[in-house]
């Protein structure tokens, strides 16, 4: 049976809770998937340049390739660069072993559900 | 005694047909003809002939199409399809590559020499058969194609009754995506007339996937700006400094979802292996044993 992922590619969407910008990522991050989404990511995390605390919803994502890996570091590093933090939530089963297992923990900032983030993100403001 | 191997010919043309399946008798196969693409196909499933010649201009469905629809099932990918037409284009060939075609000979040909390919097929998938090999898929795909993910659901098929489980046959596709993916993007350096073909292997006990790009190859043993098990992230700063975007995990991650990844000589070929491991009963009853 195919998956969503596969029917509607991958895909964005982006809140605001108490200041925070939620941007929650579905489907395949995948060299594919990032040609969907690339663009529209790297805009949502940046915002209007002013920084703050960007939560990256990783909960729909079900794979992530090198390419993906590449589209989050390059998205915190350009958040860092004007004083902002990314944190990255709801990562799950093979999502989050790729990413341990490349010690992302160790470059950026993991949290276990996007209520942990955003409380991680209250603490810090 | 060994018995005298059928070969399907499928082409549109009845005398065509009939003068090649006659030279075909006369070299010692026996030959069966029918004359469109649908027929082909449910001839194949209900009665699997040992080699299809297959023309590509048929009425109805195609023989690209034909040969897709075998090659990408289970149960009659391992029939060898020799494709004989007169397209003789660049396009037509890497197209019945792609589409899993085993051999493509273009019209007019050497009738011994089409005899010959032949025999070579059925030697090849005697082979086959002889290390139990259940499938074998192999594709040919332009360095532009965006077709890798559809590469990958073609093997969940052909995994869908292993014993590996679904986390696992997740695991090979993902090592598969990535490995797909730098054979394009650094192997081939993204050159829109260079190939990558990936050959996916299916035995008693293991799966088998290579992936070959065009490029010159590397040493895999000299890659500061790649992940290492044992430092992951230090190769970032690397990065950095000769200008590459951030990257650099796929060797690393695909070394965790198989159990072997293996570059060849020149470093333009990489192997995948993923062991079927015994069911928990069985290797308790063997530890028992010892």
């Amino acid at each position: 049976m195919a998956t969503a992922a596969t029917i509607t590619g991958t895909t964005i969407e982006q809140r605001e809770t108490d200041g925070v910008r939620i941007v929650r990522l579905n489907g395949s991050l995948s060299q594919k998937g990032v040609g969907d989404v690339g663009h529209a990511f790297a805009a949502a995390v940046r915002g209007d340049g002013s920084g703050g605390t960007v939560v990256v919803d990783l909960g729909g994502v079900d794979v992530i390739a090198t390419t993906g890996i590449t589209l989050l570091l390059v998205a915190d590093r350009e958040l860092k660069k004007v004083g902002g933090r990314m944190v990255l939530a709801g990562t799950r089963g093979l999502v989050r072993d790729v990413l341990l297992r490349c010690r992302l923990d160790k470059v950026l900032t993991l949290a276990a559900t996007v209520d942990d983030a955003l409380r991680s993100a209250r603490r810090g403001a | 005694m060994q018995q005298t191997a059928r070969i399907l010919v499928v082409e549109d043309d009845p005398d065509l047909c009939a003068i090649l399946c006659r030279f075909l008798t006369v070299e010692g196969l026996r030959a069966e003809c029918v004359y469109d693409g649908v027929s082909a196909v449910q001839r194949v499933k209900s009665d699997p002939p040992d080699a299809v010649v297959l023309d590509v201009m048929l009425p109805g469905m195609n023989g690209f199409d034909v040969c897709q629809e075998l090659k990408f099932h289970r149960e009659t990918t391992l029939v060898p399809i020799l494709m004989l037409t007169a397209l003789g284009d660049r396009e037509s060939r890497e197209k019945g590559l792609w589409v899993g075609a085993n051999a493509y000979v273009t019209k007019p040909y050497e009738p011994n020499d089409l005899v010959r390919q032949i025999r070579h097929l059925l030697d090849h998938r005697r082979e086959l058969a002889e290390h139990k090999v259940h499938s074998r898929v192999e594709l040919c795909m332009e360095s532009d194609s965006l077709l890798r993910e559809q590469l990958n659901d073609l093997l969940s098929e052909l995994l869908l009754h292993t014993p590996l489980s679904e986390e696992q046959v997740h695991r090979i596709r993902y090592a598969v995506l990535e490995m797909t993916e730098n054979a394009i993007e650094w192997g081939n350096r993204r050159q829109k007339d260079l190939t990558v073909r990936v050959a996916y292997e299916l035995t008693d006990s293991f799966v088998k996937v290579v992936i070959t790009d065009q490029g010159p190859g590397f040493d895999p043993q000299r890659l500061p700006h790649a992940a290492r098990d044992d430092d992951p992230v230090s190769h970032l700063t690397i990065r950095e400094k000769l200008g590459l975007r951030d990257g650099g995990f796929g060797i690393m991650i695909s070394r965790g979802m198989v159990d072997e990844v293996m570059y060849n000589r020149a470093g333009n070929e990489v192997t995948l292996i993923k062991r079927f491991v015994p069911e928990r009963s069985e290797v308790r009853g063997q530890r028992s044993g010892e």
